[in-house]
Formats: structure tokens, sequence, C-alpha cells
């Protein structure tokens, strides 16, 4: 998606007074305009369907859900931006996990919100540095689940891995049921195979 | 500064698509533990063992020896003898003829003179009855070790249970002494028993279960080949006493050291009082029965009596208290833990709407304005400050995006504001898609983490803090691991004495939604172990 002339925005917040200080903020910058604003997830879910814009900017705490679940990557819809009062790398990590284009705090300087919108409406992504931490992730499995796998393509039954590893036979289970659903894979077998292939056994 | 790597699971947020809260059910709820069930069989045994000493000494000190010894309906010679008995020892053997005999209701007591392939033998009654009264030491000793192995048990240490079986085998050698076969199946099987729990209760884990079972099985048939191996020296009503003699002296131990558990079975149905109302008439339908079927000398029951009845006041003030916990308290205390945090809660909301809100808005005009910089930092740390408030009070991430999220939360925030710790977060978020973990459990699994995290960051001399365990909607198994050494016992016990009960607490959240929590050194370190699965 190229740059537009002017980038049409949306605001969702519960609170007035953040919504009309932004707004009015906005309407001060150039290149910017604001198409719509909403109280609610509902409200905005309606207006996002009624109304074109570039970039939504969604507040997480709303008075009927959260605003994360509004958030939704995808090519020819909006860019969203996350908006909250918490500046903790957590809610950055949520954000970008759903897709969202970035993360802000209320209280950011008006310039920090111009350049985020911005760099959202031209498709890139924006965090703070000291969100990264929280931002880096890894695809391998953690060590709990290492010990589980091990002892799965050593053949060791449920019960004796729940013994082994002194967690209760449900939570084997659920570990079981997570690795199968993470890493594509329906029976013991497989997986142990995979964690064959990948190295996951050299300890 | 490493951090460590924190790992990533996907988000509540993101794992369930959706974080409206459904209310949780208000009805406490029961979490079996294996090592409670392992421990509460100790104790039960050491009352068990305790009883068991009180019979022997007693008995050294009243009872006559039995010679051991059958003479045929003719009384011309010796049927059998026990091998062991005061007679066998004399050198008196099954065949010999009898020369003479003077029977046990004699006032002097028994004598017999008997010819056999060896020679003549004699074996009375008087002989042995000073060996006996000279074993009643011995069999003091043994009670007095006993005493002190109970003590330092139930203070914790594993010594205890190691002195136990010693102890107990000491304390009933009178009653090897005394010749009667009851008395040595008593002392014989009693003593392996004790000391079979000993060694199990040194072994961690699920197998003293399964040791305790097999145990059980294997005491069971030692005893079923006892009965079926000397049938003329039984009869079958001292077959059936003797079991019952031994399961009447473990339930009254039971009764008296582990009455929570008992209190928490009678609790349901009946009410408050129920123990007060079952305790006394349990304890004397224990001492009836005792002295009129299971032949037990009276002083036993009365000593054992006393002593149950002088532990009565301290059972019944700690019992209605853990009764009026767990019946009532329970559902109570999770309603005024729920009601803090509601209050918790709402505060922070309101301290996030309103004030945090106008803060942001008005930052946002200043901001606008090219000569007011110095204002609007001064504001933003103002809202700084107000977000702390807030999160001091209930954390936001808890809220937002549940509680494996706020865990790493927590971490993030102990290793900033402990730069010399290093601490992670490895909590796996096991909840399948459209699942809700109880909010009481999420809220009271969050504090005591961060109160055991935040014990451990004040009083432990330790450099590493790990977070670690699963989340699912019906199973949460959480660990607090740090490196140090853990927290200094005389510590909590002076912060107890002031006033702070952060130990309580845990453990006080962790019972009033139906969890356990455990403490103490493995290898890793000092670990805190907080573990939760729904009532089933």
């Amino acid at each position: 998606m190229g740059t537009p002339d002017v980038i049409r925005v949306g605001i969702v917040d519960d609170h007035l007074v953040v919504l009309e200080g932004l707004a009015a903020s906005l309407a001060h910058q150039s290149g910017i305009e604001v198409a719509w604003s909403a109280a609610t997830l509902a409200d905005a879910r309606a207006a996002l369907e009624a109304r074109n814009c570039d970039v939504v900017i969604v507040d997480i705490r709303l008075p009927d859900g959260s605003g994360l679940d509004l958030v939704a990557r995808s090519r020819e819809g909006p860019a969203f931006l996350v908006l909250s009062s918490f500046d903790r790398p957590l809610y950055a990590r949520a954000a970008v996990e759903r897709g969202a284009s970035g993360y802000l705090l209320k209280t950011a300087p008006t310039s920090e919100i111009v350049a985020a919108i911005e760099a959202a409406a031209a498709g890139r992504t924006t965090f703070q540095t000291h969100h990264l931490d929280a931002l880096a992730r890894t695809a391998a499995p953690t060590s709990r689940e290492l010990d589980v796998v091990r002892l799965v393509a050593g053949g060791w039954s449920n019960d004796e891995i729940a013994s082994r590893l002194s967690l209760s036979h449900k939570t084997v289970e659920a570990y079981l049921t997570r690795l199968f659903e993470r890493w594509c894979v329906a029976t013991r077998t497989e997986l142990a195979l995979l964690a064959e292939r990948e190295g996951w056994l050299d300890s | 500064m490493d951090k460590g790597k924190r790992q990533v699971g996907p988000s509540r947020a993101a794992a369930d698509g959706s974080l409206v809260r459904r209310k949780g059910s208000p009805y406490s709820k029961r979490c079996h533990n294996g090592g409670m069930l392992a421990r509460s069989i100790r104790y039960s045994l050491v009352g068990a063992a305790a009883l068991l000493a009180i019979y022997g000494v007693v008995s050294a000190l009243f009872a006559t020896p039995d010679p051991g010894v059958g003479i045929t309906s003719n009384g011309a010679s010796v049927a059998a003898v026990l091998p062991g008995s005061p007679a066998w020892r004399d050198g008196i053997r099954a065949g010999d003829t009898v020369l003479s005999l003077r029977d046990a209701s004699s006032p002097e007591g028994w004598d017999l003179v008997a010819q056999g392939t060896g020679g003549t033998h004699g074996s009375s009654a008087s002989s042995h009855l000073a060996r006996l009264r000279g074993a009643v030491p011995v069999g003091l000793a043994g009670a007095a070790a006993l005493f002190l192995a109970c003590v330092v048990l139930l203070r914790g240490a594993r010594l205890g249970s190691a002195v136990i079986p010693l102890a107990v085998a000491v304390a009933l050698t009178p009653l090897m002494l005394t010749g009667n076969l009851r008395d040595l199946i008593i002392g014989g099987l009693g003593s392996l028993l004790v000391a079979g729990a000993a060694i199990i209760g040194l072994a961690p884990g699920r197998l003293p279960i399964r040791l305790m079972t097999l145990a059980s099985l294997a005491l069971a048939a030692a005893w079923v080949v006892a009965v079926v191996a000397v049938p003329t020296i039984f009869d079958p009503l001292d077959a059936a006493r003797l079991p019952a003699g031994a399961a009447w002296t473990i339930v009254g131990g039971w009764l008296t050291i582990d009455r929570r558990r008992l209190a928490r079975r009678l609790a349901s149905p009946i009410g408050p009082n129920a123990l007060d109302i079952v305790y006394l008439p349990a304890v004397a339908a224990v001492a009836i029965v005792s002295v009129a079927f299971l032949d037990v000398p009276l002083v036993a029951v009365a000593g054992a009596v006393v002593m149950l009845l002088a532990l009565y006041p301290s059972a019944r003030r700690s019992t209605s208290r853990a009764m009026e916990r767990l019946l009532i308290g329970d559902v109570r205390r999770q309603a005024e833990l729920r009601a803090v945090e509601n209050e918790r809660g709402r505060l922070a909301r309101e301290i996030h709407d309103a004030p945090l809100q106008g803060l942001a808005a008005v930052i946002r005009r200043l901001d606008a304005r090219p000569d007011a910089p110095a204002e609007t930092a001064a504001l933003r740390e103002v809202a700084a400050q107000l977000r702390d408030v807030a999160t001091a009070l209930r954390p936001p991430v808890l809220e937002d995006l549940g509680l494996v999220a706020a865990l790493e939360d927590l971490g993030d925030v102990s290793g900033t504001s402990h730069p010399d710790w290093w601490v992670t977060v490895q909590v796996d978020d096991l909840a399948v898609t459209g699942s809700h973990l109880d909010p009481d459990v999420e809220t009271a699994a969050f504090r005591i983490v961060q109160e055991a995290c935040s014990n451990a960051l004040r009083h432990s001399r330790g450099r590493r803090l790990q977070i670690l365990g699963s989340v699912a909607a019906d199973a949460v198994d959480l660990s607090v691991v740090d490196d140090g050494n853990g927290v200094n016992p005389s510590v909590v016990a002076d912060a107890r004495r002031r006033g702070h009960f952060g130990l309580d607490s845990m453990r006080d959240r962790a019972e009033a939604v139906g969890g356990s929590l455990d403490l103490g050194s493995d290898g890793d370190g000092f670990r805190v172990r907080f573990q939760w699965e729904p009532r089933t």
C-alpha cells in the first residue's frame, strides 16, 4: 500500500477527553484527517464496515470488550495502532502478535503519534526500543516441552512422564496437545520423528 | 545485563480471541495432594507407634510371662512349644515328657519340669518375671526416645523419621519377653509397620503411597500366614482381635494428630461443631472396646485416654478454627479475598479512568504549544506515578492479558527493580482456545507468585530467580525458585510474631481456592510451589 496523500484515521476510545484531545491534535496536522471516531467496540466495527480509513487508533480498554479484538492484519484493510495508558512491554507484544503496526502510550507526544500513523499507513511497524525484549520470540520449544518430548520419544507413557517430571497427568496431556498443535503433528510417533529431525533430542 | 531468555507462548488474548470474563463459581474447591496424604499417614502411624509403646511398657509392668507351651489333653507330654518363648529358651521342646506341672493360675505362677532327649529342663514363672520386670527401663527408654522423635518429626526434620523404628523396637522389647504370642505379634508387626512408614517417610514423592500400599498388603499376608501356621495357639477371636486392635490404634492416633483431615471429611454434612460432638464419644468408644474386647491392659488405655483428653482443648481450638475455615470459612475467606481484589481493581480502574485519561488529554493539549515542554514533562511524570499506583493496586496486564502475561510482566518488573538478580520467567500457556481459568484462581495464583518473588528478592541472598510452570483452565502448576538460602526460618518466625503473615497469607490464598502450597528446598534452590486443579 503506497502512502496516500491524506491519511484517513479512525479513533476508538471510550474516554471522551482523550478522543477529543487526539482528534483536535491530529486535525492540526497536514496530511492527516480524522475520518471517524467510536467509543465502543460495536460502534468501531460498524464504522470500519461503513467508512474507509487507512489507519485505526484503538484503545485496549473498551466497555464492551478488548480493543485487541479489533486488530486484524490484512492487505486491504486499515493498519492498526494500539493505544494504552500503561507502558508495559507485554501489551506491545500482544498488539504486534495480533498484527498491529504499533503500540502507543496515551501520553506520548503528538509528534510520536503522527510518526507512527505515517509509518503504519506506509505499511511499516513501529515500536519502542524498550519493548524490544518482549517482542523477541523464539520458535523453539520451551525447556519443559523439551523434557516432555524427550520422554515421549523414549517411549514412556503419560503416567510415567507425569511421575518423572512430577507433574499432574492433566498437565502432561495439555503439554502434548499444545505440542501437537504448535508443530502440526497428530501422533506421538510423528512428534518423536520431528524431535529427532530438529535435533531437540541432542542435549 | 542479560535478563535471560523469556519464553514466549501465545498470550491469553491471542489464544482465546476474547477477553470477556466469565464469573467463576463461588463454591470452594478441594485439591488432593499426594504429599499431604503421605504426611498424614506418617503422622497417624506415629500416633500408632506411641500407643503401642505405652501398651508395651504397661504390659511389661503388669503382665505375667506366658510359658508358650501347649500340653496334651492327658497332661503327660508337651504338645507344642513356641520358638522364642520362655519355656523354649529354658530348653523344653515338643514331645518332652512332663515330670511336674504347676498351673499358671496358681499364685506363685507356673512351673514346669519336663524330660526329653536333651535332658531334664525346668522353667518357672518367677525367673522370667524378674527378667520381664527388668526390661521395663528399656521400654521406658524406648518410649522416651519415641516421644523425642515425634517432637523432632513434627518440626519437620527427617531425623525423627529415622529414629522412630528404633525407638519403637526398643519400647516394645518388654513385649517380646512376655512370651505371649499375641504380644509377640503385636510387637513384631507393630515395629514392622512403623519401621516401614518411617522408611517411606524418608522418600519423597508419590512413591510412598505405592510403597505403603505394598507394605500393607505384605503385612496382611504375613498376618494370614501367622494365623494359619500356628493354629493351635490361636483361637478365632484372637485372630480377629489383633488386626482390629492395630486398626483402632491407628485411627486413634489419626484422630489426635491429623484432626484437620478428619475435620474436613466430617465438615460437609454435619456442621462446625461436629468434631466437638464426635471426639469425646469416639475416645470413650476406643477405650471401652480396647479394654473389653482387645484385652489391652486397663492402665495403658487409661494413659492413652488421658493423653487424648489432654490434647483435646488444643485439638478443639485448632479444629474449630480449621473447621470454621473449611466449612464456612473457606467460602467466606474466598469471598473476603475476592472482595479485596474487586475493591483494588475498582480503585485501579477509577485511577485509570478519570485522572489518568484527563491527564493524558491535558498533556495532549499542552503538547500542541511550543512553549510548554517543561510542564508537559512534569505532567508526564505525574501520569507515570498514577500509573504506578494503579499497577500496584491491580496489575493492568492481569486484567487485560491474563495470568501468563501478567507473570511475565511480573518477572520483567522484578528484574528491572532488582538489577543484581537474574530473573527468568518460563510459564507455559496450556489453555485450550475458548477455555477460561476461574478468575479467583487467577488472582490467587498471581498474588502468591508476587508474594513469593518479593520474599525471595527481599530476604534471600541469591542471584537467580525463576518463575516456572504451566497454566491451563483445568490445571495450574507454578513454582518460584531462588538459588539463595531460601527464606530464613528465623526471619519468618520473627515476621510472624510482628504480624507480617507473608507465608501464612500465601497458604491462606492457596487453600481458599482449593489449591495447595508447598515450600521447600530442592536441587535448584528454595521452591515455592502452587498447584490447583478443579474439584472433580
